[in-house]
């Protein structure tokens, strides 16, 4: 069966695009402020 | 190996359920484990023998992932535990944090000249990879979106692509096949062979950059190479990262203008926005606040080395295990040998063109 490619994946994609960027700048944003100290 | 035809960043299933709980638990334990593991082998094994330094942690994150990947498929129990092996978000987080340790000075010399790099390689690998794909009489929607993964950057250009050519399923899972098939390889031998060839960081960097279509193979062939080369890298590949949507716009504009010829259709301008990927503007976001934060004195430097670097590696460390749990070969023995031949040929006409470009641009 042939299937296409559905336009809601686009949706799925961005969000967990704008998920990352979310989590890496408060991760940033905490050992710059030195909440988060030293990682091993 | 699990014969499931799942791309990249579709292993794990969309929605939790109340009985799926346990195994989403597990899926987030496993993954820690699995990092924790990786994180311990790259620390003791270069201490037991020196020569082993060579082997950086994408290497075990990889190998323990294909590893997790054999033996929980042949448990058959892949799939359930899929949920938290999301290569692409943790990739994405991991490349914001990157950001931080980029000083913005850096970022704007490498990044005008990974855009010159970029514009020259994907037109140059695109229309050459078209072009080799028209010979073998490829349906035009794969020739699309190979052409697509291979000058621009793998899975996220392939799945653009796709979008914008309403390509089967089947050919994306394909293509995101092939793209595995090629990149993981070349994220061990393209560090070996720049330090055969004696390249500097810089140089070695952008080839990395501008030659290896994942983003996660990418930043693992980079690591190998060393931190400054790991930084070119993942900057020239942001670089044609950012160009995915100028260029998904126009492969949709191609399609429904000349190939499906529908008068007075065109495809709206928020494809690009909609394409973009997002985190390049995370990335950029941290490196302003950082190197701002350096030159000013709020941010104490020692911080980069101690928290944000380390925290880095572990977002990559979980990307690369993600990406070895979940490879498939299932849409790789579908299509036949004409468009792995295709891939081949054009990721040796992409190294060559990238090795002159990196050298002339970055040299």
């Amino acid at each position: 069966m042939e299937q296409q490619t559905a336009p809601a994946k686009g949706s799925r994609k961005i969000s967990e695009d704008w998920l990352a960027v979310i989590i890496g700048l408060v991760l940033v944003g905490l050992s710059v402020a030195g909440v988060i100290q030293k990682v091993p | 190996m699990n014969t499931q035809g799942t791309t990249l960043s579709e292993a794990g299933p969309e929605q939790a359920s109340s009985k799926e709980l346990p195994w989403h638990l597990a899926s987030l334990i496993l993954v820690g484990l699995l990092a924790a593991a990786a994180w311990w082998l790259n620390k003791t094994i270069p201490s037991v023998d020196s020569r082993l330094k060579v082997l950086e942690y994408p290497v075990y994150a990889v190998a323990l992932g294909l590893a997790a990947n054999l033996l929980t498929s042949l448990l058959g129990i892949r799939a359930r535990l899929a949920l938290f092996f999301r290569t692409e978000f943790f990739l994405k987080t991991g490349l914001v944090l990157l950001g931080a340790t980029v000083n913005i000075a850096a970022l704007v010399a490498f990044g005008v000249r990974g855009i010159l790099q970029a514009l020259i390689l994907i037109t140059g690998v695109f229309f050459f990879t078209w072009w080799l794909a028209g010979l073998f009489k490829i349906d035009s929607r794969l020739r699309a979106v190979i052409s697509a993964s291979v000058s621009i950057c793998g899975v996220s250009a392939a799945i653009s692509a796709a979008g914008a050519v309403l390509a089967k399923k089947e050919q994306l899972a394909y293509v995101t096949g092939l793209v595995i098939l090629f990149a993981l390889p070349l994220m061990f031998l393209q560090p070996a062979a720049a330090n055969w060839l004696g390249l500097d960081q810089e140089v070695a960097g952008a080839w990395i950059g501008g030659n290896i279509d994942t983003t996660a193979a990418v930043t693992g062939a980079g690591a190998i190479a060393g931190e400054e080369a790991l930084k070119v890298a993942s900057i020239v590949k942001m670089s044609q990262n950012a160009l995915i949507g100028v260029v998904a716009f126009l492969l949709a504009l191609y399609w429904v203008v000349v190939v499906e010829k529908t008068p007075g259709q065109r495809p709206s301008a928020w494809q690009i926005w909609e394409r973009f990927p997002k985190f390049v503007l995370g990335f950029v976001l941290a490196s302003v606040t950082v190197s701002l934060g350096l030159s000013g004195g709020w941010v104490d430097k020692s911080v980069i080395k101690s928290a944000i670097q380390p925290l880095r590696d572990w977002f990559f460390m979980a990307a690369f295990l993600s990406i070895g749990f979940g490879l498939s070969f299932s849409g790789l023995k579908e299509a036949g040998w004409r468009p792995i031949l295709i891939y081949g040929v054009a990721t040796i006409f992409n190294t060559g063109l990238a090795l002159l470009a990196a050298s002339l641009i970055f040299g």
